[in-house]
């Protein structure tokens, strides 16, 4: 029990199939990874193999066909939306192969962005020692 | 624009015919001072007054324009049958000589101040007519003059009244039964003046129910615009809105976020058109002017109101479409979406 507390992320048999009209191409398929707290992990493979589609899934972007995915302990799929982008904002980090930022806000937005959604209200001071 | 000039026209209709002290229009050709001893002595009839005028296009020599409707008036009576505001005194000064008395749609018109003279294109030929003063009136839409009855009938060479103002101690529909019987065979034309104001409010509401159809049109045009254009919007930001989605936006923000957007918007346009409709109605009430149409414009609070309020629920009921949708689309399929 205390072994799966400190994994940060799990998966159990995490599944991800794509309908493409009448075929199903199964991208991901049980896949089961346990990552702990402080460990530095790559995910290789070739273009197709359903990395960025894990990825999804770990992030809560996507649902997977079946299995789990836990973060710190908690089920992604018991999550309600609240949740789920509670999670997305204070527990995982989500960097986009092509950034995705909002062009009409300024760096310093973008990157405030996650904590003003959060309701708090950061410090201009804070910003500024940032920024130096 | 539309609903404050058939507004407007409504209030004005009414303050026209308010003005008007007398219940009966009588009219039939040739009519003289032993002609209206008749219809005095017509049980019912109380007061009679007898109108010269004429709708001939008098030519004023300085302006080169027509001075519309020119009435010779009697001026120890007209303020009995007419409820002007014009000074008694004045009236005493118009019967003393050539003096004549505008409506001020008429001095604008001309050009013309108190004292400025105006030689007039008459029957018998030029006469020379001193400004007196002006007054308010918008009857014959505002084209209207007063001169003294002994000159108008002398310059205009007119022997016959042009019009009967009849007052009655009767029910004035009956009365206007009872003359049409009396004087059948003169083919007289008889009206009383509440329903002169009936037909002209019925044909003003049938040319400005036309108009009202278009404008009711386009606001229809106007609101399938406003859908179309906040779907649009939503598709162009449908990204956006995913990546947002992406690092933590709860789909309870994001549908707070496109109703505050939506309600800001409705409320920054209906402010917007509130204040253009009162610039274009300022306008048109120029416009109608420079047309030799004078009225007053007033502006109906609780249409401002309420085009405000429906202004406002248009945008925000437009917004619902694209909300539900944001709430059901995939986020990397929108983020990815072009």
């Amino acid at each position: 029990m205390e072994n799966h507390i400190e994994n940060v992320i799990e998966t159990r048999n995490l599944c991800k199939t794509f309908q493409l009209g009448d075929t199903s191409v199964e991208v991901l398929k049980d896949i089961n990874i346990s990552i702990k707290k402080g460990e530095f992990v790559s995910i290789m493979g070739p273009s197709g193999s359903g990395k960025s589609t894990l990825l999804y899934l770990i992030g809560g972007l996507d649902k997977p066909t079946s299995g789990s995915i836990k973060i710190n302990g908690k089920e992604l799929s018991v999550m309600n939306d609240k949740e789920e982008s509670t999670m997305r904002r204070q527990e995982i980090g989500f960097v986009f192969q092509f950034y995705n930022l909002i062009p009409n806000l300024n760096v310093e937005e973008n990157i405030m962005l996650p904590i003003l959604l959060d309701g708090k209200k950061l410090k201009i001071t804070k910003i500024n020692s940032m920024k130096s | 624009m539309i609903n404050s000039v058939n507004y407007s026209m409504n209030i004005e209709v009414l303050d026209v015919y308010k003005k008007l002290n007398y219940d009966i229009q009588f009219y039939i050709y040739g009519m003289d001072r032993r002609f209206e001893q008749v219809i005095k002595s017509t049980p019912g009839i109380a007061a009679s007054y007898g109108i010269y005028g004429s709708y001939d296009n008098i030519l004023v020599k300085e302006s080169g324009q027509s001075l519309g409707y020119v009435q010779g008036i009697d001026v120890s009576r007209f303020l009995d049958f007419y409820d002007y505001d014009i000074e008694p005194e004045l009236l005493k000064k118009l019967d003393t000589g050539r003096y004549i008395l505008l409506t001020y749609a008429q001095g604008k018109k001309h050009g013309v101040n108190i004292g400025d003279t105006l030689t007039l294109n008459m029957k018998k030929g030029e006469r020379k007519y001193t400004v007196l003063g002006f007054f308010n009136a918008l009857m014959y839409n505002g084209q209207y003059a007063l001169i003294a009855q002994k000159y108008y009938k002398n310059d205009m060479d007119s022997p016959f009244y042009d019009e009967l103002a009849l007052k009655t101690s009767k029910d004035p529909e009956e009365m206007v039964e009872i003359l049409n019987k009396k004087f059948k065979r003169n083919y007289p034309y008889i009206n009383s003046v509440n329903q002169l104001r009936k037909d002209n409010m019925q044909s003003n509401s049938q040319m400005m129910g036309l108009l009202q159809g278009f404008s009711f049109m386009t606001v229809i045009i106007g609101i399938f615009g406003v859908l179309n254009n906040l779907l649009i919007s939503f598709l162009e930001r449908k990204r956006q809105l995913a990546i947002m989605r992406s690092i933590g936006m709860e789909k309870k923000q994001n549908t707070k976020m496109l109703f505050i957007e939506s309600l800001t918007g409705g409320l920054i346009g209906s402010i917007t058109g509130v204040i253009g409709g009162i610039f274009v109605n300022y306008v048109i009430e120029h416009l109608l002017e420079a047309m030799n149409l004078p009225m007053n414009i007033h502006l109906s609070p609780s249409l401002f109101v309420s085009s405000f309020i429906i202004g406002t629920m248009v945008m925000v009921m437009a917004s619902i479409s694209p909300n539900l949708k944001s709430s059901k689309y995939n986020i990397i399929e929108a983020i990815k979406y072009e």
